[in-house]
């Protein structure tokens, strides 16, 4: 049985903001049900005791700095690589109608 | 005396001496490029200009009597920031982009005086095993030219096994230095987690990828570790730890120490003269004084799919950065714009922009994107998405602990681990182009120690069908030290490290 549906994996591509076309969309499918198999065997472990690892470093091995104002880049540095800009700021497409 | 045979440390040494200028070595460096890039294609950028020009201005302080400064060449994985160099990721969607900030490795290794030669190849966001999944063009494997480097350090690893350079930077979240260093038959060092600053650095899955050094012996691996590591207020996750001496380590004395070999990264899959070469390297330890034994990692054998759990969820959220709207490619722009800015210009879709936002995302980021990357997005997605987050992505953070407590069981009674670094030595390109789940299993080995934020080094100890083979050696977290130590005395004994790779075959594109 398949554990993610061509529907849901259409679905996902839009939530990941990713388009696919039908010959991808069946291919996706078939892969992300190949790897989702392999593991769903993690269920068989008992995690009922454990915590999660969200990080393997302690708080104390990495203190928060001080809050300080340091420089940043400037408007011209971080405008450089934009793919499109006006007077000074980032061009996008029309967001409110 | 050519060069590029000289080690960095070697070279550092004559430079410092004035037997050489900083501009002879990258000369002899550059002509190398020139006679070998054809074949196996490491670089994505070679910074020839900026290297001279470096070189010169060294030279010069230097006779007028400054303190000298190392002038050693090297190489960086393309998914470092360099500042107005351009960094790409080996993505597509990032072609072109020259980032405003260089990053602390880059920053430190040029305050230490050594040059950038160029940015190397990789599999697309580090997210690969061959190199393959470059947006740009794959990367040859020096010893035989119709197999994969590995990956997803790939092209590093070839620049510095090809005597491009003498040293290189990679990246590894699940065994992206060690595994290519192991295909190559060089030294990859993947750093305890928190020890090398990853600021600049793109981030792929940000609890696991680490920078760490690829070099052709133990003694520049602890130079150039030496010279990156320690706390950096850039990087949230650096840890406040002191790097010691790493030069001190190089001392060819493991008496008295024991090994554990886990039986878990032993199994089926290992290719039975991969083993050999791996036992041969564990009875040399066991001459110079080390016990070795059998130990036990039980739940590593599900080291692979934790990986393929978290290292997706993360990259999902840290790639939902490329929408094309402030840096990058976005889909029509050189159609589009009024006023176009210096980022990447389309050469990926052309046509008109798309009108509104959604559709400009869903081209920018479908068109940008390759194949491997999308797929590790869609899973990322998957198991974070409602409903689907306890059994997938929680289980795989739960499972992470328990490998963790593993592995801290079995430093309270071994001083540090054994396995091969691949199951296998390289494999021919193309042979698991389409196969993600045997691409995969390239990593068994490596991902472990990644997922438990440990150090673990790939030093070569032999070969098995003309192919090098690695030995990985994991220690408890920050123990480097006792890493380069055994791998030194392991490389004193051994001549592995000294084989020349032929560069023959033919590459197949």
């Amino acid at each position: 049985m398949a554990i993610i549906t061509r529907e849901e994996v259409e679905h996902v591509a839009l939530l990941a903001r990713l388009a696919f076309s039908p010959d991808e969309l069946d291919r996706f499918t078939a892969q992300l049900n190949d790897i989702l198999g392999h593991v769903t065997r993690l269920g068989g472990l008992d995690t009922s005791a454990v915590e999660p690892t969200a990080s393997v470093l302690s708080g104390a091995a990495t203190p928060l700095r001080e809050d300080e104002v340091w420089e940043g880049l400037t408007r011209e540095e971080a405008l450089a690589s934009a793919p499109a800009t006006e007077k000074g700021l980032f061009k996008v497409p029309r967001v409110l109608e | 005396m050519r060069f590029t045979e000289a080690t960095a440390s070697q070279l550092a040494t004559l430079i410092a001496q004035g037997e050489v200028t900083r501009s002879e070595v990258l000369e002899s460096f550059l002509e190398r490029i020139v006679a070998v890039e054809e074949s196996v294609e490491a670089f994505l950028t070679v910074t020839a200009d900026h290297g001279r020009r470096l070189a010169r201005l060294a030279d010069k302080a230097a006779e007028g009597g400054a303190t000298p400064t190392a002038g050693v060449p090297f190489a960086l994985k393309d998914n470092i920031a360099t500042q107005d160099i351009p960094t790409t990721c080996g993505s597509r969607i990032l072609e072109g982009y020259r980032p405003p900030y260089s990053a602390t490795v880059m920053q430190r290794l040029e305050a230490a005086g050594h040059i950038l030669l160029g940015k190397t190849n990789c599999d697309e966001f580090a997210m690969g095993s061959s190199t393959e999944n470059s947006g740009f063009h794959p990367t040859a494997n020096p010893w035989d030219l119709r197999c994969v480097p590995g990956g997803s350090s790939g092209g590093s690893a070839v620049a510095v096994a090809a005597y491009e350079v003498p040293f290189a930077l990679g990246s590894d979240t699940g065994g992206s230095i060690r595994q290519p260093a192991s295909f190559c038959g060089v030294v990859g060092l993947k750093p305890t987690y928190g020890l090398v600053s990853r600021y600049g650095l793109v981030a792929f899955a940000s609890s696991l990828d680490q920078i760490g050094p690829i070099t052709r012996d133990v003694t520049d691996a602890a130079l150039v570790l030496g010279a990156i590591a320690g706390p950096d207020p850039l990087d949230s996750t650096s840890a406040r730890v002191k790097p010691p001496d790493y030069g001190q380590a190089l001392v060819p004395d493991v008496d008295g120490l024991v090994a554990g070999i886990p039986r878990e990264l032993f199994g089926e899959g290992v290719e039975p003269e991969v083993r050999q070469r791996v036992e041969e390297a564990a009875a040399v330890l066991a001459e110079l004084g080390v016990g070795v034994e059998e130990c036990s990692l039980p739940n590593a054998v599900f080291a692979l799919d934790m990986y393929y759990v978290i290292a997706p969820a993360e990259a999902s959220s840290n790639l939902a950065r490329y929408d094309g709207m402030r840096f990058g490619y976005r889909a029509g722009a050189a159609a589009g714009g009024d006023d176009v800015g210096n980022g990447a210009r389309a050469s990926i879709g052309g046509g008109p922009p798309p009108g509104d936002l959604l559709s400009l995302y869903l081209s920018t980021r479908s068109q940008g994107f390759g194949p491997e990357v999308k797929r590790r997005i869609m899973l990322g997605a998957y198991v974070l998405s409602a409903g689907y987050y306890d059994a997938y992505y929680l289980k795989a953070q739960k499972a992470r602990t328990l490998l963790r407590q593993d592995f801290e069981q079995a430093f309270g009674r071994y001083d540090f681990l054994i396995s091969p670094t691949s199951p296998t030595v390289a494999f021919p390109i193309g042979e698991r182009a389409d196969d993600p789940l045997a691409m995969y299993m390239a990593d068994l080995c490596t991902i472990p120690a990644s997922l438990a934020g440990l150090p673990a080094i790939s030093v070569p100890c032999g070969f098995s069908q003309g192919l090098p083979v690695g030995l990985q050696l994991m220690g408890p977290a920050f123990s480097e030290e006792l890493l380069l130590r055994v791998a030194f005395a392991h490389e004193q004994r051994t001549d592995h490290h000294t084989k020349r790779p032929p560069l023959l075959g033919v590459k197949r594109h």
